[in-house]
């Protein structure tokens, strides 16, 4: 069955090179990667974000999993990837004032992450930096000036894979404030991380 | 006796407060990807205002202005609601997201004085506010780089 599924996934992922141009790899430098994400970004056209910035911040997520920061800390060699080139939307203004507007962009727009202008809604009304469900595909972010949105991104990515808030370290990089030593995970949020259908094991 | 008694126990819940309470500045000073959280921000008061607009006229804040004004809102202190306006209306061309961000974070904050606060001014703002007409007459010379591509409207959201 597996063999026949192949042929199948080799033109699918012909047809995804041939769109996006050949992805770029980024992996933990420190130990083999354990487990691959890849991500596809939108974002709203008076948003930008360039294809360097994105690696940028996938380097930043996989350094923030895998440095081992505290004793307590895993070093979780997981690895985010970038398919292809940012692509953007111009549906709405970008800025999320509402649930309809906000499943629209989880659902209705291609990617795994969409940077956003603002968003005053998420599943209630406040300032948020950054919005997805638990568990969940995609997340939508907005961008920051502060060199941590290494650490929002895996922040949110978390959720999507399942993780809740965990206040029990000030460290702990699902604590529901970040900054930059809010970068630590223990065993069982590792595994979270790692697992995903479309995730390769390193060989 | 007694009123030396009052003070040293106004004193020992002060002290009991600021141990369980981070100084306002690192607290604003944090990112909060879901929002700064209201719990937390509910337990400043009055005697932090001249420090959180000392914080807010900082530009080198700027990351951190949303956190400080809707602190500043859970605060709920009336005479923050003039600076909050005058942060929300002042500065001119083409501000930053961040910026425009902060300026949103504004308006909350003037509706948390209002909720803690109900005769505030910022009723009358807020009120105000509804109006597009009114926006104009406040002639506010800032723009932001978002272009909406539809007209407003055609989306309900």
């Amino acid at each position: 069955m597996r063999n026949q599924m192949k042929p199948t996934y080799y033109i699918f992922t012909l047809l995804a090179l041939a769109a996006c141009g050949a992805p770029t790899t980024i992996t933990a430098e420190s130990s083999p990667t354990l487990a691959t994400h890849s991500l596809s970004i939108s974002h709203h056209q008076s948003t930008p974000i360039e294809y360097a910035q994105v690696d940028s911040i996938l380097a930043s997520m996989n350094a923030v999993l895998s440095a081992q920061d505290e004793n307590h800390d895993i070093s979780c060699n997981v690895g985010f990837t970038q398919l292809c080139t940012p692509s953007s939307f111009n549906f709405g203004t970008g800025i999320i004032n509402s649930a309809e507007y906000f499943q629209f962009l989880l659902q209705g727009i291609n990617g795994e992450v969409k940077v956003v202008n603002m968003i005053n809604y998420c599943g209630g009304f406040g300032n948020f930096l950054g919005c997805a469900p638990k568990p969940g595909n995609a997340m939508v972010v907005v961008r920051t000036s502060n060199r941590l949105e290494g650490v929002l991104w895996a922040h949110e990515f978390g959720h999507n894979q399942g993780l809740s808030h965990n206040s029990s370290s000030s460290k702990a990089l699902m604590n529901p404030r970040i900054g930059r030593s809010t970068r630590t995970v223990d065993l069982q949020e590792c595994d979270h991380f790692s697992n995903n259908n479309d995730s390769s094991e390193d060989s | 006796m007694k009123t030396l008694g009052l003070l040293l126990a106004t004193l020992c819940f002060c002290c009991v407060t600021s141990a369980d309470t981070l100084p306002v500045t690192t607290f604003v000073q944090q990112l909060f990807p879901h929002g700064v959280p209201k719990a937390d921000a509910a337990k400043y008061n009055s005697s932090d205002t001249t420090t959180l607009l000392a914080l807010l006229a900082d530009p080198r804040q700027q990351t951190f202005h949303s956190n400080i004004l809707e602190t500043l809102g859970y605060i709920g202190d009336e005479t923050t609601v003039s600076p909050i306006v005058a942060y929300i209306q002042d500065d001119q061309g083409v501000i930053s997201a961040e910026q425009f961000r902060a300026k949103s974070s504004g308006l909350l904050a003037l509706g948390y004085i209002l909720n803690r606060n109900p005769s505030s001014s910022a009723l009358n703002y807020l009120t105000d506010s509804l109006d597009r007409h009114i926006w104009q007459a406040r002639n506010i010379s800032w723009t932001t780089a978002f272009s909406p591509t539809s007209p407003a409207g055609i989306y309900n959201w």
